[in-house]
């Protein structure tokens, strides 16, 4: 989780969603409605596999 | 004849021979009787087989006073006995009268011990509820929640009974609260209730049994030994429970409950105020340090007195785990713990309080979750009821990514401890893991009922409406709500506890400006800073767009933890907060390096949780 939040405040946008996606996959605290209402996760909001994360959750 | 008109002459013969007399008569004696057994015995000290029996030679004579009373009359000649109708059966009527008098003394008994109280004989759970302090000085109260907490683990013992937590207790101190209400709240068939007095040397514990449906006083005793001799009265008291409510005890709970070995008064004192030390740090965040620190000086003047304090030892090694394991002490501190708990077997390899000691260092130090369960396992084969164990194997568990088995365990705990705010929290945090928010939900709101004035109630519905999709509007109408009993800012915080590191100061949920909501943390937060206040404080200043200022509290962050990590590179946890604070100060490499080191550290095939 840490991690996640390391790259994408880094601004490493692909490894934060690896990242996303890993958490997504397992139980774990997190959602994709935690990743929307969180504002550090703004910038990848738009992002094609945030997108997809999304539409898949 | 018709068979109306036989029953109406049978009818008028009982009236004749004065049977229906000599019922009333009998039948008001009988009761007056009862309620003599019923208000004085128990005060007297008589044992309850006493009165048992009395109730039973009385429900026995009913049917010989009948008899006596059909057969014979009392007149001015003396006891003659009583002429026969001149018509009629009397053979018939002999017969419907043993069948009345049979039928009635029947339903007498099942009155008794059917209808009122059937399930004496079933009772397999049980509340104790905490115990008043007669002393009349509140600074004996831990010396009576430490004998409440004895009672409570001595009763766990027992692997047939269901012994209700302790922490799902404390709220029926002083509750008003009738019986029925209390046990159909924690579930149980029984309640017992009780005081502890001390004068000196000398302590007395006074105990009752009440049947929790039908309130029902079932028995009390009181026991009284010295005070070296306090491990003998909680046991005594233990099994005297155990055999007033006929539970089945193997002979190794047996054997345990018949321990009577001598302890120090003063030592056991000291070991009585560290427990309450630990007892009482639940949720607290704030000043918990100061407290384990407190806990490990009073447990080793326990040892300085009694080097052979087992139990003293196992609970000195919780502690040094706990101020290593929450608050990113040296590794000597670990070595501490592991020292203790070793010396703990050593002297006493049956104790379960020391394999629990071994279990938290396991999970919480080495992190080795095979050990721990082992450790863990071996504790709750004696005290197979206690709740922190069953809780503690399925965090284990959770940790191990067993996530069926620890949510099987979590709701089992939660079924022992349907009050206890540490229980039910995890139980809703498990829920989380496995996103299931309707359950989660429900959880939290049993707890909130529970605990409304916990921070920490508020702080996981926040992470819950963020996590299920209730948003930012939801979390701040949680925040307000906690305004009722408590300062919002003590809540913002905890979020770093139960999620990462930060809190959710960056979602803008309080009310105050941020010039408040610093002024406010600065009074509340705890002497010395910690990495947390430092974080916070960068986060609030980042919402007052003060960017200068929120570099310098990151900045902060990585210093305080730089200073530890120096003693202890090794901790995941701080190279997760050196991350975190590098990434915030834009020095990338850095954040990557420490982030990357922290995950080689605690992968999550290592650790799900």
């Amino acid at each position: 989780m840490v991690m996640a939040y390391i790259q994408v405040l880094c601004g490493n946008y692909d490894a934060a969603l690896d990242e996303v996606g890993l958490l997504l996959s397992i139980p774990s605290q997190t959602s994709m409605d935690w990743f929307l209402a969180d504002p550090i996760w703004g910038p990848v909001r738009n992002h094609p596999r945030f997108v997809q994360f999304l539409a898949e959750s | 004849m018709t068979q109306q008109s036989g029953l109406s002459t049978f009818v008028n013969e009982l009236g004749r021979r004065r049977v229906f007399r000599v019922a009333a008569f009998y039948g008001g004696i009988a009761f007056v009787i009862v309620q003599i057994i019923d208000g004085t015995f128990e005060v007297m000290g008589i044992p309850p087989w006493v009165s048992r029996l009395l109730i039973v030679l009385l429900g026995l004579g009913f049917p010989v006073a009948m008899g006596l009373a059909w057969a014979f009359d009392i007149t001015p000649e003396g006891i003659v006995r009583t002429k026969g109708r001149t018509t009629g059966k009397p053979g018939t009527s002999n017969k419907a009268l043993i069948a009345v008098t049979l039928f009635a003394v029947a339903f007498g008994i099942w009155g008794r011990w059917g209808g009122q109280a059937g399930s004496r004989e079933q009772i397999r759970s049980i509340a104790v509820l905490p115990l008043d302090n007669l002393m009349g000085d509140p600074n004996q109260d831990y010396f009576v929640d430490g004998m409440h907490e004895a009672l409570i683990n001595n009763l766990s013992r027992i692997g047939a009974l269901k012994v209700i937590s302790r922490t799902s207790t404390l709220g029926y101190r002083n509750s008003g609260k009738r019986m029925p209400q209390i046990a159909s709240e924690l579930g149980v068939d029984a309640i017992v209730e009780g005081s502890v007095f001390r004068d000196g040397n000398r302590v007395r514990i006074t105990a009752q049994l009440i049947h929790g449906r039908s309130d029902e006083h079932l028995w009390s005793s009181d026991y009284e030994r010295d005070l070296d001799d306090i491990i003998a009265l909680q046991n005594e008291v233990a099994t005297a429970i155990a055999e007033e409510i006929k539970i089945a005890m193997t002979p190794g709970e047996r054997a345990r409950l018949a321990e009577s070995r001598k302890i120090s008064p003063e030592a056991y004192e000291w070991y009585l105020r560290g427990n309450d030390y630990i007892r009482n740090l639940s949720f607290m965040i704030a000043g918990r340090k100061t407290v384990l620190e407190q806990a490990v000086k009073v447990y080793k003047q326990a040892l300085d007195i009694d080097p052979y304090f087992a139990a003293a030892h196992a609970r000195l090694s919780y502690t040094y785990t706990s101020l290593y394991f929450y608050h990113n002490q040296p590794p000597e501190v670990a070595r501490s713990a592991k020292t203790a708990v070793d010396r703990a077997l050593e002297l006493d390899a049956t104790l379960p309080e020391a394999h629990l000691a071994l279990g938290y260092y396991h999970n919480l130090v080495n992190r080795n979750y095979d050990e721990a369960l082992e450790a863990f396992s071996t504790a709750r084969s004696s005290l197979r009821g206690s709740s922190e164990i069953i809780a503690e194997i399925a965090h284990v568990q959770m940790r191990q990514g067993q996530w069926e088995q620890s949510l099987d365990n979590f709701q089992r705990a939660a079924e022992l401890g349907p009050r206890s705010p540490g229980i039910q929290g995890s139980l809703a945090t498990i829920y989380n893991y496995l996103r299931r928010y309707t359950e989660a939900e429900k959880v939290l709101h049993h707890l909130m009922t529970l605990t409304p004035d916990m921070p920490m109630v508020y702080a996981n519905q926040i992470a819950l409406a963020l996590l299920s999709g209730g948003g930012i509007d939801k979390a701040r109408k949680i925040i307000r709500a906690s305004a009722v009993y408590m300062d919002p800012v003590s809540v913002m915080g905890l979020g770093s506890q139960l999620i990462y590191r930060l809190g959710f100061w960056r979602y803008g949920l309080l009310d105050q400006s941020p010039e408040e909501i610093i002024q406010t943390l600065s009074h509340i937060y705890p002497q010395p800073r910690d990495q947390l206040y430092y974080f916070s404080m960068a986060q609030i200043h980042t919402q007052a767009q003060q960017p200068e200022m929120s570099a310098a509290y990151y900045d902060s962050v990585r210093v305080w933890v730089e200073n530890r990590l120096a003693g202890n590179p090794d901790s995941f946890t701080l190279q997760a907060d050196l991350g975190l604070a590098m990434a915030f100060l834009g020095r990338k490499e850095e954040a990557i390096q420490a982030g990357q080191r922290s995950k080689e550290l605690l992968p999550i095939s290592a650790c799900h949780w």
